[in-house]
């Protein structure tokens, strides 16, 4: 049997950094890069910083490269 | 002929039980005979009854003479008749003495917690410290221009008139 595909959205946990254990949970592109935002831990009662909580397996990273081109030094 | 105490001391003993009067028999009370309160060889004279002894020979711990419960047995008895201080010394304790004596459990003396009362005191130090340093946290991921926002918001705020 052919193995179930993986969807497109993924659900991350977002953890407060200031070790409350206040965290918050959403959607996002599988291959997307990690998140982070600052939003307001009512604990803490100050905006601080979210992170993911856990690794992901992401996606190639397109570098988008305004500069120089990377092979030209 | 007996002197007056010792008459006294006869008829005390006619009344005491056959048990607590078979022991004093054998072993005579205190101030009569002198009983030791370590364990002594088997063969010494003062040998305690209540204590364990060791065999000159073979060198091996004999039993008490008495068990435990016997003698728990003999000092409730003899108490009732106030005569308690008259067996010889015992390493059991009775009554208050034995509650003081009593060694206090672990989880009495030193209660082990649930976890989330042991390490209390360990988060919040490690959640005031993030708190403290949240402002520099977010300058370093979001850039010096959040610097600049927190510095105003420090500042007093500015009258209109």
């Amino acid at each position: 049997m052919a193995k179930k595909q993986k969807g497109r959205l993924t659900l991350v946990k977002l953890v407060s950094t200031a070790a409350t254990g206040y965290m918050k949970a959403m959607y996002r592109p599988r291959q997307a890069p990690p998140m982070v935002q600052i939003r307001y831990d009512p604990i803490a009662k100050r905006h601080v910083l979210f992170e993911e909580a856990k690794k992901r397996r992401l996606g190639d990273q397109k570098v988008w490269g305004f500069g120089k081109p990377l092979d030209k030094k | 002929m007996a002197s007056k105490s010792t008459q006294s001391a006869l008829a005390i003993f006619k009344q005491l039980p056959p048990v607590l009067a078979r022991f004093f028999k054998t072993y005579p009370p205190v101030p009569i005979k002198q009983y030791a309160s370590k364990p002594t060889l088997t063969t010494a004279p003062d040998r305690n009854p209540f204590l364990i002894a060791c065999h000159p020979v073979t060198k091996k711990a004999h039993e008490p003479k008495i068990s435990l419960r016997r003698q728990s047995d003999l000092y409730k008895l003899a108490k009732q008749f106030g005569l308690e201080k008259t067996l010889p010394p015992m390493t059991k304790k009775f009554g208050i003495q034995k509650m003081v004596s009593k060694k206090s459990m672990k989880g009495v003396v030193r209660p082990k917690l649930h976890k989330h009362e042991r390490t209390a005191e360990e988060r919040r130090a490690k959640r005031e410290k993030a708190i403290a340093e949240a402002d520099e946290l977010i300058i370093k991921v979001k850039g010096k221009r959040y610097g600049k926002k927190v510095a105003k918001r420090a500042l007093p705020p500015k009258n209109l008139f």
